[in-house]
C-alpha cells in the first residue's frame, strides 16, 4: 500500500517534471549575480532593502575610460562611443550634460530656497547697497556673466552662482585629463563616462549578447580613433565568472557523464543498468532545477557547477542497488533478508549524504543555501527513482563483471590493507601532524571574499587602471544614516558635518545635492532682503538705470515661492541617473554618504559612532568578518555533525566503539586540510563546508562496508565504483578555474580518497572471502 | 603633471583649454595663417580696453573700460576703471585674483577662474595652436576672422568668436574680440593703444608692471609669486 502510494507520488512528480521541462522551460533562468557570495547578514529588513537597492544600482553601472595620445581623438572617440552605446536598448549613457540640465531644471523653481555658505555669509555681513554693487560688478566682469537661467529669472545671478559652486563640489562631471607617463615621458589624455544598464540581462545568453555588443563597439571605436578603451563594473565580472562557470559546467558534466557511461558499460555490459543510472541522474538533476526555480525564481550558475558534481553521488545509489540486489535475486529466503539490509544501507547512505549537503544550508552564504537545496532535492528524487525503478529494471537478470574491479581492489588492499593496524596508526599519526601543522600555521587561513572570484588578468588590470584614473570615492566604504523621517536624517547629517568640521568636505551626501527642508525654509527667509521692496534687487536695477517696475516680476516670483519645498525623493525622480543616496522603505528613511578617496577614515568612523543613527560601513571588512564567522561557525557545526552521527552510530550499533568509525572521516578531514594548505590554497569557509561532504560520503562507504559484511567483496566493488564516480566528479571540480569550486573539489577529492582507502582496507575481518553471486561473473 | 579640469565649466564658461574637437582639418595651415595675422606679435605689451556686454533680458548694454598689461612671463592685469574700479589678476589657469575698490585682493573662486585665464590669456599670448586645434577658423567679409567650436560639447558653451584687427594713426593697432555664447549673450572687447615693451625675462616684466601700476605695485608682486601672497 505504502509502496503503491510512493509509486503514485513518484509518477505524478515525474509527469510534473516532464510538463515543466516541456512547457515551462522558459521560466528556467540562469542567474550570475555575484552578490550571492556576500555573507553579510542583515536582520533589519528595511536596512537590507536599502543596501540591496544601492548594491543593485552599483552593480548595474559600469565606467568606460578612453585613453590616447591625441586629446581630440580621445574626446571624439568618447562622443562616438556614447552615441553607439546609447543605441543599445539596455543601456543609458549617464551624460553629464543631461544630469546638469535636469538638475538645473529641477532646482530652478526652488531657487529662492537655495544659498551657498558664502552667499549666506554675504547676506549677514553686507548691506543692501554693497550686495547690489557686487551683483552689478559681476555682471560686468568678462567671462562671469553667462547665466544658467535667463536674466529675468535670476537678475542678481545668485542662483547661477549657487548651482555652479554646487556642481563644482559634486564633481559629477566627465573628465578630460592629461597624464604624463613618467617612464616614457609621453603625455596621454583620457576621458571617462558612466553607463547604466537599464534592463539587466535576465539570462546568460542575453548577458553574453550585451557583452558582445559592448565589445564590438569598443573595438570599432578603438580602431577608428586609435584609442585604448578600458571598462570597469560588476557586469564584466559577472560575464567573466559566467564564462568560467560555463567551461567548468561543460568539463564537469561531460566528464562525469562520460565517466559514468564508460564505467557502467564496462562493468554491466548492458543498457538496463545504464538506463537506471542515467534516469536517476536526469530525474535528480531535473528535480533540483525545478525546486531551485520554484524556491529562488532562478538557478544560480554556481549551483549548476556544484550540482554537476551531484552526478557522481547520485549514480552511487543505482550502483549499490545493482550490486547488492542482483547478486542475490535467485534465493528468495536469503534475498528477503538481504533486501532488508540493502534498504537499510541505502537509507543510511542517503541520510548521511543529505546531512552532508543539508549542512551547507546553515551557512549564511546564499549560494551555499542554493547548492544545499538543489543537491538535497536532487539526491532525494534520485534515490527514490532508484528504489522505485530498480525492481522494474532488475526483472531481467543482469551480469556484472568483477575481474577488473577485483584486481583494482586487490591491488589497493595489497598496499593498504595488509597491515590494517599500521594503516590506522599511520592515519592517526598523519592526522596528528596535520592538526599540529594547521594549528601552528594560522596564516594559511584567509577570509578575504576577493579570493572567491576568478577574474581574468586583463579584466583585473583594467579594473586597477580605471580605479586609479577615475575613482573619486573610497570603494566599499560609506556611511548609512537611518531615520524615522526626512528631518531626522537631515538632523543626523548636520550633526555629522558639524562634528567633522572642515573634514566634512571629505563626504558626499544628499546635502551636496539639496539642502534640508529646514535649511530651505531658512534660506528663503534669508533672501527676503534680496527681493523685498527697496531691497537688493531694486537697488541693483536702479544702478543699471532700469526702472523699479522692471523688478516687479522677480519679486512676485519670490513671494509666490513661499512654502514650496523640494524634497530629495522628488529630486531623484528628476535625476534618474543619480545613485540611490536616499531610500525610503516601510516608513523609514535611509541615506547613504560616500567618502572621498584619501580621507581620514578613522576620524569619519569615530565621528559617525558619536551619532546614534549613523553607521560606518566597510563592506570588505564586514564581508571578511562575516566569512570568518561563517568559517568558525561552520567548524563548530561540523563537530556537532560528528557528535550527532556518533550518537546515531552508538544507538544503531548499540556499541560505544562504533563511534570510532568516525575517526575515518575525521582523519581524512585533517589530512585534507593540511594538504590543500601545503599546496598553497588558503583555507576558506568553502573548505570547511566541503568537509561536511567528506563526512557524509565517508560515512556512506563505511556504512556499506560495515553493513554488507556478508557480501564484502561485492560491497567493496560497489564502494570502488561509487568512489570512482564521486572522485571523477569532485576531481573535475578541483581543476575548476574558480577558486571556490576548486576549494570544494580538491577538499572532497583528497578527503574522499582517504575515506575510500579506509573503507576497503579496514573492514576485511575475519577473512576476506570472495563471494560470487549467481549473476556475478 | 596631471591637470584637472571640471568639464562642467564648459557648460557655462566661454571657452576651455581642454575642450574637445574633431580630428584635424586639412586647411590647418590656412587657419594658422589667419590667426597669426590677427594675434599680437609681442610677448609683453599693455593697452586700453573697452568692453560691452549685451545680456538677453537686460535692455541696456553694459559698458566698461580700463587698461591692461600682459606679459607671457607674468600673466595679465585687467584693470577696470569705469563704471567702477576693479582689477583681475590672471596668473595661470589655476590662480586668479580679484582686487576690489578698497584694494583688497581675494582669490577668484569657482568657475570664474577658468574663463579668462583659459581664453583671454591664450588670445593675448597668441596661442595659434590652441585656437587652430579647437576651432574652425574662417575669414569673414569685414576683414575679421570667425572661430566656431568644432565639437558638439564645446558648442554648448560657445557659439562663435570673432577677431578683427585694425590700425589707425590715433589708436595704433586695435584688436576687437566678439564672443557670442550659447545663451545669446554677446561680449565685445576692444583693445587699442597697444604698446609693445621690448623687455626680456620675468624680472624685467615685473619691473615694467611696477612702472605701469606704480600705486598698486602689490599686484605685480602677486603675479610674480602668487604662492608667497597666499602664504600671507
Amino acid at each position: 500500500m505504502v509502496l503503491q502510494f510512493a509509486r503514485f507520488i513518484f509518477v505524478t512528480l515525474i509527469v510534473g517534471l516532464v510538463l515543466f521541462f516541456s512547457f515551462g522551460s522558459k521560466h528556467i533562468r540562469i542567474e550570475t549575480n555575484l552578490n550571492d557570495l556576500n555573507p553579510t547578514k542583515i536582520s533589519d529588513q528595511s536596512l537590507k532593502y536599502a543596501m540591496d537597492t544601492l548594491t543593485q544600482d552599483v552593480s548595474h553601472r559600469f565606467i568606460v575610460v578612453l585613453k590616447g595620445k591625441e586629446q581630440r581623438a580621445v574626446e571624439a572617440a568618447a562622443e562616438q562611443m556614447q552615441a553607439q552605446l546609447s543605441e543599445l536598448k539596455n543601456l543609458l549613457v549617464v551624460s553629464d550634460q543631461h544630469l546638469q540640465s535636469n538638475y538645473l531644471a529641477a532646482l530652478s523653481p526652488f531657487r529662492f530656497n537655495l544659498l551657498s555658505d558664502a552667499q549666506r555669509q554675504s547676506l549677514t555681513d553686507k548691506g543692501i547697497n554693497a550686495l547690489a554693487s557686487d551683483a552689478q560688478r559681476k555682471l560686468y566682469q568678462l567671462g562671469n556673466g553667462v547665466r544658467l537661467i535667463p536674466f529675468e529669472q535670476d537678475p542678481l545671478g545668485w542662483f547661477s552662482e549657487y548651482l555652479l559652486s554646487s556642481l563644482d563640489k559634486l564633481n559629477i562631471v566627465s573628465t578630460m585629463q592629461e597624464s604624463a607617463e613618467e617612464s616614457e615621458e609621453v603625455t596621454s589624455s583620457f576621458t571617462s563616462f558612466a553607463v547604466s544598464i537599464t534592463e539587466y540581462p535576465e539570462n546568460m545568453a542575453q548577458q553574453q549578447s550585451l557583452y558582445q555588443s559592448i565589445k564590438d563597439i569598443e573595438l570599432n571605436v578603438s580602431q577608428a580613433f586609435d584609442v585604448n578603451i578600458l571598462h570597469s563594473g560588476m557586469f564584466f565580472f559577472a560575464v567573466d565568472s559566467a564564462q568560467s562557470a560555463k567551461s567548468d559546467i561543460q568539463l564537469i558534466a561531460i566528464g562525469s557523464i562520460v565517466g559514468v557511461l564508460l564505467l557502467m558499460l564496462m562493468v554491466f555490459r548492458s543498457l538496463l543498468p545504464l538506463f537506471l543510472s542515467l534516469s536517476s541522474i536526469a530525474i535528480g538533476v531535473g528535480f533540483g532545477v525545478l525546486i531551485s526555480t520554484l524556491a529562488f525564481g532562478s538557478i544560480h550558475i554556481l549551483t549548476i557547477v556544484f550540482g554537476a558534481s551531484l552526478i557522481g553521488i547520485v549514480v552511487d545509489y543505482s550502483l549499490h542497488y545493482f550490486y547488492h540486489f542482483l547478486s542475490h535475486n535467485q534465493d528468495p529466503a536469503h534475498n528477503r533478508n538481504h533486501a532488508k539490509t540493502l534498504y537499510r544501507a541505502m537509507l543510511l547512505s542517503v541520510l548521511t549524504s543529505l546531512i552532508g549537503y543539508g549542512a551547507l544550508s546553515i551557512s549564511d552564504l546564499v549560494i551555499l543555501k542554493k547548492v544545499a537545496l538543489f543537491s538535497c532535492a536532487g539526491l532525494i528524487m534520485a534515490w527514490i527513482s532508484v528504489m522505485i525503478l530498480g525492481p522494474l529494471v532488475t526483472r531481467r537478470p543482469i551480469v556484472a563483471r568483477q575481474v577488473f574491479l577485483r584486481k583494482v581492489i586487490a591491488a589497493s588492499q595489497a598496499v593498504f590493507a595488509s597491515h590494517p593496524r599500521a594503516l590506522i596508526g599511520a592515519g592517526l599519526i598523519f592526522a596528528s601532524i596535520a592538526g599540529l601543522y594547521l594549528y601552528t600555521n594560522q596564516s594559511h587561513i584567509n577570509d578575504d571574499p576577493r579570493l572567491f572570484f576568478h577574474v581574468s588578468n586583463s579584466l583585473l588590470e583594467q579594473e586597477k587602471e580605471v580605479a586609479s584614473l577615475t575613482e573619486v570615492y573610497e570603494p566599499g566604504r560609506y556611511l548609512i544614516v537611518k531615520g524615522r523621517d526626512s528631518d531626522q536624517v537631515f538632523e543626523s547629517l548636520a550633526a555629522l558635518y558639524n562634528t567633522l568640521g572642515n573634514q566634512s568636505r571629505q563626504l558626499s551626501s544628499v546635502l551636496d545635492w539639496l539642502p534640508s527642508p529646514g535649511t530651505q525654509v531658512q534660506d528663503y527667509q534669508y533672501q527676503q532682503s534680496l527681493y523685498q521692496d527697496g531691497g537688493v534687487t531694486d537697488t541693483f536695477f536702479e544702478k543699471l538705470g532700469l526702472n523699479a517696475a522692471q523688478s516687479e516680476p522677480i519679486k512676485t516670483a519670490y513671494r509666490n515661492a513661499e512654502n514650496r519645498i523640494l524634497d530629495f525623493p522628488t529630486l531623484m525622480q528628476d535625476l534618474p541617473s543619480l545613485p540611490p543616496l536616499w531610500v525610503e522603505h516601510d516608513g523609514r528613511v535611509f541615506s547613504f554618504v560616500l567618502i572621498r578617496k584619501n580621507s581620514d577614515l578613522d576620524s569619519i568612523d569615530l565621528a559617525s559612532r558619536a551619532i546614534g543613527n549613523i553607521e560606518y560601513v566597510n563592506t570588505l571588512a564586514n564581508a571578511s568578518d562575516a566569512l570568518k564567522a561563517q568559517r568558525v561557525t561552520g567548524s563548530k557545526l561540523l563537530f556537532l555533525a560528528y557528535a550527532l552521527i556518533a550518537v546515531m552510530l552508538a544507538l544503531y550499533y548499540r556499541r560505544i566503539s562504533a563511534v570510532l568509525l568516525l575517526l575515518i572521516p575525521l582523519v581524512a578531514s585533517a589530512i585534507t586540510l593540511a594538504s590543500v594548505s601545503a599546496l598553497g590554497q588558503p583555507i576558506t569557509v568553502f573548505h570547511i563546508m566541503a568537509l561536511f561532504l567528506v563526512l557524509g560520503l565517508g560515512m556512506d562507504y563505511i556504512i556499506f562496508a560495515k553493513e554488507m559484511t556478508e557480501q564484502r567483496a561485492i560491497t567493496q566493488q560497489a564502494i570502488l565504483l561509487s568512489a570512482v564516480t564521486s572522485l571523477l566528479s569532485f576531481g573535475l571540480l578541483a581543476f575548476s578555474s574558480m577558486p571556490i569550486v576548486q576549494a570544494f573539489g580538491s577538499t572532497i577529492l583528497i578527503g574522499n580518497s582517504i575515506n575510500f582507502i579506509a573503507a576497503i582496507s579496514l573492514f576485511n575481518r575475519p577473512r576476506l572471502k570472495m563471494e560470487k553471486g549467481l549473476n556475478v561473473e | 603633471m596631471i591637470k584637472h579640469f571640471s568639464a562642467i565649466a564648459l557648460l557655462y564658461s566661454l571657452l576651455s583649454i581642454y575642450s574637445p574637437s574633431s580630428l584635424a582639418s586639412d586647411n590647418v595651415d590656412d587657419e594658422r595663417a589667419l590667426l597669426a595675422g590677427i594675434f599680437p606679435t609681442s610677448c609683453h605689451f599693455s593697452g586700453q580696453f573697452l568692453q560691452q556686454k549685451n545680456i538677453q533680458g537686460l535692455p541696456v548694454p553694459l559698458q566698461s573700460d580700463g587698461d591692461f598689461f600682459y606679459s607671457c612671463d607674468l600673466g595679465l592685469v585687467w584693470s577696470t576703471k569705469a563704471p567702477f574700479q576693479e582689477a583681475i589678476l590672471y596668473v595661470n589657469s589655476a590662480k586668479n585674483y580679484r582686487i576690489d575698490e578698497q584694494g583688497e585682493i581675494k582669490p577668484l573662486t569657482g568657475i570664474a577662474r577658468y574663463i579668462m585665464s583659459n581664453v583671454f590669456v591664450k588670445l593675448l599670448k597668441g596661442d595659434v595652436d590652441y585656437f587652430a586645434d579647437e576651432f574652425v577658423v574662417t575669414a569673414t567679409e569685414n576683414q575679421s576672422i570667425e572661430l566656431k567650436p568644432e565639437s558638439e560639447f564645446m558648442q554648448k558653451g560657445v557659439e562663435s568668436i570673432q577677431f578683427s584687427k585694425t590700425q589707425s594713426p590715433e589708436l595704433g593697432v586695435a584688436l576687437m574680440v566678439d564672443v557670442i555664447d550659447a545663451t545669446g549673450q554677446v561680449t565685445q572687447v576692444g583693445i587699442d593703444e597697444i604698446i609693445e615693451h621690448d623687455i626680456e625675462g620675468k624680472r624685467s616684466a615685473f619691473e615694467q608692471c611696477e612702472k605701469l601700476y606704480q600705486d598698486t605695485t602689490k599686484w605685480c608682486s602677486v603675479l610674480r609669486s602668487p604662492s608667497r601672497f597666499e602664504k600671507f
